[in-house]
């Protein structure tokens, strides 16, 4: 049984037969059961760090309002600060769960002809095409959410970065893009595999402290060549020089996200 | 005898024979079934919190009582059968309770109790509490809650540690339940 699985559960979003078959089998194995402590207190987690939707806050407070106790240590944990890095070279040597292959082609426009300078934010289009791994079936990680963001207005054409979600696996290192100073914008565009279909979809970039910096709800499903293909626009101001994580879900009316996979990427500002 | 799941009238006590009889349902050896019987009555507990029932404790004995009788009256519960089974009896007990007169309603007004010196307590009572957990298990329980639930980092402590995730994750379960435990009283404490 997946956590997804047993997150819906606890949320009493799982259908009758579900429930009992999740019920029948923690009863006989300590382990089933073990697991749903588990999953309960990463949704503990989640709710005291503004991870939940509307209504799952409100599933969660009608089962959980009253246990006091684990609230409050779901609200100090939240608020220790983090010991480690995001993306410290431990992770990483310990191995990574979504890797990308990549396949990186940087275009950049610089000057102008004739000598007139052209701005970089009407002619700069970085593609980059990413052929990523394992598609990890799991939960993303989950920080405390800013509001999300309207896309700013854009006066110009913003860089665009093109990441294919697949199924190799490679220990190779993130693949770098660089974001002119004066792109107003990252257009992100994120090939999806065409069995993730969904009524909405949801992105976020969290940088390596843990801190998410890009959050957007709604996305809908778009084609591209007949691909399918999700994109947003994460404004240039979130975009520091330095390596991001990815993270894409898919949802269903007001059922439970799931996530779809992640993907690192390293962004580099130009001066 | 006869049994009444309200508790109430006369109720079926579980005897040595029966308890016996069910001991021997879960495992042939006496020993290993001992073990079974309280991890199986942890997890009726926990089931029944699940369901909402405000006295799991009691209702999970009540169930494990119901089971024991059954054998005790010649039933036969297969191999593959007793948790359907337990989820019955289980079921049958808690719905029987929410027929009894209620209990204060609990607040469910999450807000209201999570006031900021609440929360400025938990935090220093945390900080006490994962301060006198062993450095190891410290370490590995902020290291596994830290920054969210990042799966590549979990996978990695578990690969450094030499177990599997679910391992990690029942590990760091039991671990943060003593910190729980642990705040509780911290607060408790402070608010004598």
């Amino acid at each position: 049984m997946t956590d997804l699985a047993m997150r819906a559960y606890l949320l009493g979003q799982a259908t009758e037969a579900e429930a009992a078959r999740l019920e029948e089998r923690l009863l006989e194995d300590d382990e089933t059961f073990q697991t749903l402590c588990s999953v309960e207190d990463d949704l503990f987690d989640e709710y005291a760090r503004g991870g939940l939707t509307a209504q799952e806050r409100q599933r969660f407070a009608d089962r959980y309002g009253s246990d006091r106790g684990r609230l409050l240590v779901a609200r100090a944990l939240a608020r220790r600060p983090q010991s480690l890095p995001r993306h410290s070279g431990e992770a990483a040597a310990a191995g990574r769960s979504a890797d990308l292959s990549a396949v990186a082609q940087s275009a950049k426009v610089e000057g102008a002809k004739a000598g007139q300078w052209m701005p970089l934010a009407a002619a700069a289009a970085l593609v980059l095409a990413v052929g990523a791994t394992m598609w990890m079936r799991d939960r993303p990680a989950t920080v405390a959410l800013p509001a999300p963001t309207a896309p700013p207005k854009l006066a110009a054409a913003p860089a665009v970065l093109l990441i294919t979600l697949g199924t190799s696996r490679s220990a190779a290192d993130a693949p770098a893009v660089t974001v002119p100073q004066e792109a107003p914008a990252l257009d992100l565009r994120v090939r999806l595999d065409p069995a993730d279909r969904f009524d909405r979809y949801i992105m976020e970039l969290t940088s390596e402290n843990g801190a998410v910096v890009w959050h957007v709800e709604d996305v809908r499903l778009t084609t591209a060549g007949g691909e399918p293909i999700v994109a947003a626009t994460v404004p240039a101001t979130v975009l520091q020089a330095g390596t991001f994580e990815l993270a894409v879900r898919g949802a269903n009316g007001t059922t439970a996200s799931e996530a779809l996979g992640f993907a690192t990427v390293r962004i580099n500002r130009n001066p | 005898m006869s049994i009444d799941g309200g508790g109430t009238r006369g109720r079926w006590t579980l005897g040595p024979d029966a308890f016996e009889r069910l001991l021997a349902a879960l495992n042939a050896d006496r020993e290993r079934a001992a073990i079974e019987y309280e991890q199986l009555r942890h997890r009726i507990i926990g089931l029944l919190r699940w369901w909402g029932a405000s006295h799991p404790q009691e209702l999970a004995d009540d169930t494990l009582d119901r089971v024991a009788h059954k054998l005790e009256g010649g039933a036969a519960i297969g191999q593959g059968g007793l948790g359907a089974y337990v989820r019955g009896v289980a079921r049958m007990v808690y719905y029987e309770s929410t027929r009894q007169p209620l209990m204060p309603a609990l607040t469910r007004d999450v807000a209201a109790m999570e006031a900021s010196d609440d929360l400025e307590r938990a935090s220093a009572c945390l900080d006490g509490c994962l301060g006198s957990l062993a450095a190891g298990d410290r370490t590995m329980l902020l290291r596994y809650y830290d920054a969210g639930k990042a799966a590549d980092i979990r996978k990695g402590i578990a690969d450094e540690l030499g177990i599997s995730l679910t391992a990690l994750r029942i590990r760091t379960h039991r671990l943060r339940t003593q910190v729980e435990k642990c705040v509780a009283t911290c607060i408790d404490g402070q608010s004598q």
